[in-house]
């Protein structure tokens, strides 16, 4: 086998279908445009690799991501097309199906969302579809995997006697007299391209850019074909009622396309009112739409912290700093360590990484909730509910997937700004995401809020939240009217139906987004808290005998001035910023170095003697929107390929968190908080 | 002499866990990212899009 693809529409499961058929996994969600490269499997049997592409309505691409799945057709010219279509949506989706049936390659239809079809009321008859298109249908339902199994063997069987498809649509004569002049030139051209010459001149009657500058053709035959082109659109003036080839073409295809669903899909049980419509009526409203989703965020953040997170993390707390830590402090006092190694590894690595990882199951039911809201298929409605909003402040819609993205954590959330089409909104974009309060910053809000806001954790929580949206908000709108004036892009997001995740689903996808953490608290943290350890072992002076003559404190002691006016000018939080850079986690890991406590109680304490409520809250807002860390930065500095716009980047976070921080404090302190 | 192992055992890891971190967010792209294998922009080392505005 040279190759088969997975190819359909946006959101019809291909991504599902991909990691059940191969070995690996891919991130999947309920909604449009998770995928925006191709990706490359290998098949479960052996038997060759799977292309998973990112979905398309049609193959004349709208933006960048969705050029990817035509210009592939093109260049890497599969042997197999696997057609993933949506059973609910058959009309709409058989319009690729069409396009892929002309290109000539075996074609196998994967039916899938079945049981969402039948939920319906829709009855399809798959034998007169099969009939109708000449080609194989297997139904699926490629979240539970149902139908798989025959997929593949179909899969293997196409291969074998190499069907290809005779499913061809009669266009009439003058597009059938121009098809013919089209292949004729397109031939003498590409002798070896294995393409079908029908296809390409379709796609080039339908003027598809991606498949046109894919062929590369040489100016002589461009000129020819749009000869015949012009030629083709003056006679079909003469007949029919029409602006463009493309018009008519579509115009044809959708009559073909009505007439087979009107003898395969039985409506007469269908529901009136799907219960995705009648969610919507209220979750998607226009007016309610934002508080109710204001409203679960605030139960998410309940969740996360007041009703699960901190009574599990309680637990890890007191195992880390309870037997794990007696354990260790044993088996050093066995082996005959030092007080030095004693210091090394109960306070620098316990202190730092375990100081980290006891904010893990905050860390982990917020991806937990992130993956519900994903798969459920709401946030599809939240992107459609702020799209308005973000047109507004001269952000694109598409930019809400970085941004929700982002939350988790800011580097793929740059990454996925790559579907925006336009360079400046991209840009823009990217320049912001670091507004978004990634997960790294929970630990700082659960220590902080924990001490300082123990009733309204949750409330303050949200509250650092909104304002890292609102200040994306209100940048974005100043940006976009100093920096980047003039930009428009399209944006189309389609609303899939709800549904209820799949339990294996959710925890798969918690899972590989919270190993994430896990991974950089065993590596990274734990050289930082190595690192920083020594910082406050050793001073000018060789060791120091107080943590107040240290390498630390005198780094630390450089900006504490500076940070004076925000609330927090001492030694302990500048070093804590300052190391924060490496990854935002490490701000706590610093804390707990400093203060060297033997858990969580005892920082507590410690942390509630240097600051006031006020200043925590101050604290904690200068995290959320001080420099990006190290790795978001790397990652900004690649993708904009300006050093001057990553620095722009860090520099105005950084004033932007000094004024933010400033007004927290000093109106605080104004109107008589403390 | 079992001080010095575990010493030399935490500072070699340290430095190495630091310095493979820094080097990956130097890298920048997917190579920094924790969620990279489960990243919706999953990017195998395809090139970033070649676009962006000049500054103004």
């Amino acid at each position: 086998m040279s190759g088969a693809a997975l190819i359909g529409n946006p959101n019809t499961g291909k991504t599902s279908l991909f990691n059940t058929l191969t070995s690996s996994y891919e991130y999947v969600g309920n909604w449009s445009g998770v995928t925006v490269e191709k990706k490359i499997g290998q098949l479960k049997d052996k038997s060759g690799p799977l292309t998973d592409l990112p979905g398309i309505y049609s193959l004349h691409p709208l933006s960048r991501d969705e050029g990817v799945a035509a210009e592939y057709l093109v260049t890497d010219s599969p042997s197999l097309l696997i057609n993933i279509v949506d059973a609910s949506q058959l009309e709409r989706n058989l319009y690729l199906t069409i396009q892929l049936l002309e290109y000539g390659k075996p074609v196998i239809i994967g039916l899938n969302m079945i049981d969402v079809a039948k939920a319906r009321g829709l009855a399809i008859d798959t034998a007169y579809l099969s009939e109708r298109l000449h080609t194989e249908i297997v139904p699926l339902i490629a979240r539970t995997g149902v139908g798989s199994k025959e997929l593949l063997s179909c899969m293997n069987k196409t291969e074998e006697k190499d069907l290809s498809p005779c499913f061809t649509i009669h266009y009439g004569a003058v597009i059938e007299e121009a098809i013919l002049g089209i292949s004729r030139e397109v031939n003498s051209e590409l002798t070896f391209s294995g393409l079908s010459p029908r296809w390409i001149a379709l796609q080039i009657l339908e003027d598809n850019p991606a498949v046109m500058n894919s062929l590369a053709l040489t100016e002589a035959t461009l000129s020819r074909i749009r000869a015949i082109k012009e030629d083709a659109l003056k006679q079909l003036r003469m007949k029919e009622d029409t602006s463009s080839l493309q018009d008519y073409i579509r115009s044809v295809r959708t009559e073909i396309i009505q007439d087979i669903c009107a003898s395969a899909v039985d409506q007469s049980n269908r529901k009136p009112h799907t219960l995705t419509e009648k969610i919507d009526t209220f979750a998607a409203h226009p007016v309610w739409g934002i508080p109710i989703f204001l409203a679960f965020m605030l139960l998410t953040f309940e969740l996360t912290f007041d009703w699960l997170g901190n009574p599990l993390s309680d637990l890890l707390d007191a195992f880390i700093s309870g037997p794990l830590s007696t354990l260790v402090e044993q088996g050093l006092t066995a082996v005959g360590a030092s007080g030095f190694t004693h210091a090394l590894i109960i306070d620098g690595i316990i202190g730092g990484v375990g100081g980290v990882l006891v904010f893990m199951p905050q860390i982990f039911i917020m991806f937990l909730i992130i993956s519900f809201i994903e798969d459920s298929g709401y946030m599809a409605r939240i992107t459609v509910m702020m799209d308005k909003l973000m047109e507004m402040v001269g952000l694109n819609g598409k930019a809400l997937i970085p941004f929700i993205i982002g939350f988790g954590c800011n580097v793929p959330a740059v990454m996925a700004s790559r579907s925006i089409e336009q360079p400046k909104e991209r840009t823009l974009t990217m320049l912001l995401v670091p507004l978004m309060s990634c997960s790294a910053r929970l630990p700082v809000y659960a220590l902080f809020a924990g001490i300082f806001f123990a009733n309204s954790q949750a409330l303050i929580v949200l509250s650092l939240y909104v304002m890292g949206i609102v200040l994306t908000l209100v940048l974005a709108k100043l940006f976009s009217l100093f920096l980047f004036k003039d930009s428009k892009s399209f944006f189309m997001v389609e609303l899939p139906p709800y549904r209820m995740p799949q339990t294996v689903t959710l925890f798969r996808s918690t899972w590989e987004k919270g190993k994430g953490f896990l991974r950089k608290a065993g590596t990274f943290i734990l050289g930082g808290s190595v690192l920083i350890w020594l910082l406050t072992y050793l001073g000018p002076g060789g060791i120091a005998a107080e943590m107040d003559d240290s390498f630390l404190a005198s780094i630390g002691g450089l900006f504490a001035a500076l940070l004076e006016p925000l609330g927090f000018g001492t030694w302990q939080s500048g070093a804590a910023l300052v190391t924060g850079f490496m990854a935002k986690e490490v701000v706590v890991s610093t804390m707990n170095i400093i203060y060297h406590v033997p858990d969580m109680a005892g920082l507590q304490e410690q942390i509630s003697l240097a600051f006031t409520p006020l200043q925590a809250y101050s604290f904690m807002a200068f995290v959320l929107l001080y420099t990006p860390c190290l790795a978001t930065v790397g990652v900004l500095r690649k993708e904009t390929a300006s050093w001057k716009w990553t620095l722009f980047s860090v520099g105005y976070s950084l004033v932007l968190a000094y004024t933010v921080a400033v007004i927290i404090y000093q109106g605080g302190k104004w109107i008589g908080l403390t | 002499m079992a001080d010095i192992v575990i010493i030399t055992i935490v500072f070699s890891y340290a430095a190495f866990a630091l310095y493979r971190g820094i080097r990956k967010s130097k890298k920048g792209a997917c190579s920094s990212c924790s969620q990279r294998k489960s990243c919706s922009a999953v990017c195998s080392d395809s090139p970033a899009p070649p676009s962006t505005p000049k500054s103004k």
